[in-house]
Formats: structure tokens, C-alpha cells, sequence
């Protein structure tokens, strides 16, 4: 259905990690190493989340030419975004809840 | 050459030799404009100044003496005579801080070129010499900034023209904070995504139309 979101493993990890810190906006590489994904990997799915509305991002407030080096953009999840957010990330567990029920060795063993 | 004339001034000859890499030769005649030149050259004789009127190898050369200017300078020269060579180690220092502040403008020069005139290039690098009997440190711009930043521009043209220096920005804001190879591969993984960012830039992000299996699908 194209109202529904599948969720990638990439794209769980980042909404995972931005729902553990709500009260904070984290700007690329810094998202990447709490998420533990690759660079590369993160911006496309950022930009997408963005484009749904679940993201928003800011310019830090800083003169690049005074600090010698560019701004930062920050990201956190919008209010909208983290309720869907986690309606998302409930389904999807579930999902993979029901495929470790139906096949047991599939992720590793038993839990 | 030919001798002195009667009142002791070099004599204007017929025909300018022309030099060309040390072998003397004749004008060409078929060369109008040469011609013309030289011929305008000798009307004017040694009044013009272009050629001197006594021949400079009369005397001894005058002898070279380091920080003071043999040269004999005419009256009217006045206040723009030209200073004394100083060469001491401590004002050359001082002033080849100029070079390093061009690679700074150069940066932001380059990266206004691609459409960011906020954005700054990452610092250079202060990578302190081995040790050794001269103890310094110098400023070292190494390849790596270089090639990452050419990947990332690379990058930037495969995204949408309006959404290029947002992304440009960014990137060098995150590339600012690796150093060495973690630079490249920083930008190399960016270069891998870069199709993938492309699509999630101009793709419905619900995956509308046949772009919707990175990172969602529909």
C-alpha cells in the first residue's frame, strides 16, 4: 500500500535511535555512530523521513568564519513524527516477531 | 659591433640585429611588421632611451654587496628609489603567513563556486615535523582533504540542483570533523549513496512512483 511505510533495517535503527533522545538533535555523523550505520547509508534515509514530515532540521546558529568550520545541520523528530514513529517501529517488531515464530533459527535461536 | 662615431656615441646601425635564443640574425623582409618596427626604432635613434647610449660593459661590473643596491640611481628617482634587499629569515617567516591565509580565501572562494557562500573548507592541517634539529611546525594541506572534497562534489551533482548547497554544507561540516583516510572514505561511502539520495530527494517518499524500495517501499 502506498500510505504505509515499510520500514528497512537502517531506516529502524535511525528512528530507534532518535526516539532514545528526544530531548536532542543530532546532526549527521554523530546519528550515524549512535545508530551504527554507515555515513552514505544515513542522508538518503533522513531525507526521505524529512520529506514524510516525521523530521525536522536546522542550521546550528554559528558563524562558520569565526568557528573556522561549516555549520552543522541538526535533526530530531517532530512531534507528529515520533508518535508515527513509533506506530511504525511497533508494527515492524511485530512483524519480525511473527517471522521468529514462524521460523525459530532465523535470527539466531531462540530468545 | 662597429666603433664609436665622432662624438664618441655608439652609432646607430642600419639594420637592428634581432636575437632569437642567442643566435643573432637579419630581419626577414617578409616580415612587414618587423621591418616597420625597427625602422621606427632607428628614427628615433638613441634618443629614445630603449637602447643605451654608451655600452654598459665600458667598466668593471659593479661589485654585488648583500642588503645595499649598487645601482646608481638618477636624482629625479627621489622617494621612489627602491629599498635595500633585507633578506632575514624572521620577516620572510612573517610574511609567508600570506600564503596560508590565500589557501584559506582560495577555499572559500571554491566553495562559493559550487553555491554555499557561508560554507567554509576544512582548516589545514598542523602536522608538526619529527623530530629533528630544527624544531617547527608547519602547515600541511594533505591530498586526502582534497579528494574528498572533489568526491563530494561529485556527489552534489547527482542531487537536485535547489537542494545542493544545503547538502554541500552539510557535508563539509561532517567531513570537517575526520581526518586523514577516515576523509576519503567518508566521501567515498556519500558517493556510493549517492543515487539512493537522489531518489529520496525527488521520489515520493511513499514510494509512489516505482522508487519506493530504498529506504521504504510502498
Amino acid at each position: 500500500m502506498a500510505s504505509e511505510v515499510r520500514m528497512t533495517l537502517p531506516t529502524q535503527l535511525v528512528l530507534r535511535t532518535l526516539l532514545d533522545r528526544p530531548d536532542q538533535e543530532l546532526y549527521g555523523l554523530e546519528l550515524s555512530a549512535a545508530a551504527g550505520l554507515a555515513s552514505g547509508t544515513l542522508h538518503p534515509i533522513l531525507a526521505r523521513l524529512e520529506r514524510l514530515g516525521w523530521l525536522r532540521s536546522r542550521w546550528e546558529e554559528l558563524d562558520p568564519h569565526e568557528a573556522g568550520r561549516p555549520r552543522r545541520r541538526y535533526y530530531s523528530l517532530t512531534p507528529d513524527g515520533a508518535e508515527k514513529a513509533r506506530i511504525a517501529l511497533a508494527r515492524a517488531s511485530s512483524s519480525v516477531d511473527r517471522l521468529r515464530a514462524l521460523r525459530p533459527g532465523l535470527s539466531g535461536g531462540s530468545a | 659591433m662597429t666603433g664609436a662615431g665622432e662624438d664618441g656615441r655608439q652609432p646607430v646601425p642600419a639594420v637592428w640585429p634581432l636575437s632569437m635564443g642567442g643566435h643573432q640574425s637579419a630581419p626577414k623582409v617578409t616580415d612587414d611588421v618587423v621591418v616597420r618596427v625597427l625602422a621606427g626604432l632607428r628614427s628615433t635613434g638613441g634618443a629614445s632611451g630603449m637602447f643605451p647610449r654608451h655600452p654598459s660593459s665600458r667598466g668593471p661590473l659593479p661589485r654585488r654587496v648583500p642588503g645595499s643596491n649598487p645601482m646608481h640611481l638618477p636624482p629625479w628617482a627621489g622617494p621612489h628609489a627602491p629599498l635595500p634587499v633585507a633578506r632575514d629569515a624572521a620577516s620572510i617567516a612573517q610574511h609567508a603567513s600570506y600564503y596560508f591565509r590565500g589557501y584559506q580565501a582560495g577555499a572559500r572562494v571554491a566553495v562559493q563556486s559550487v553555491g554555499t557562500p557561508a560554507a567554509v573548507l576544512p582548516s589545514p592541517v598542523i602536522v608538526p615535523l619529527p623530530e629533528s634539529g630544527r624544531r617547527s611546525s608547519r602547515v600541511r594541506t594533505p591530498a586526502t582533504i582534497a579528494s574528498a572534497m572533489r568526491l563530494v562534489g561529485v556527489v552534489l551533482r547527482f542531487i537536485p540542483e535547489v537542494e545542493r548547497p544545503r547538502y554541500g554544507e552539510e557535508f563539509r561540516a561532517e567531513l570537517a570533523e575526520l581526518r586523514g583516510l577516515r576523509q576519503l572514505a567518508y566521501a567515498a561511502r556519500l558517493l556510493v549513496s549517492a543515487p539512493a539520495l537522489r531518489r529520496s530527494l525527488r521520489e515520493d517518499p511513499l514510494g509512489g512512483k516505482g522508487g519506493g524500495w530504498w529506504p521504504f517501499a510502498g
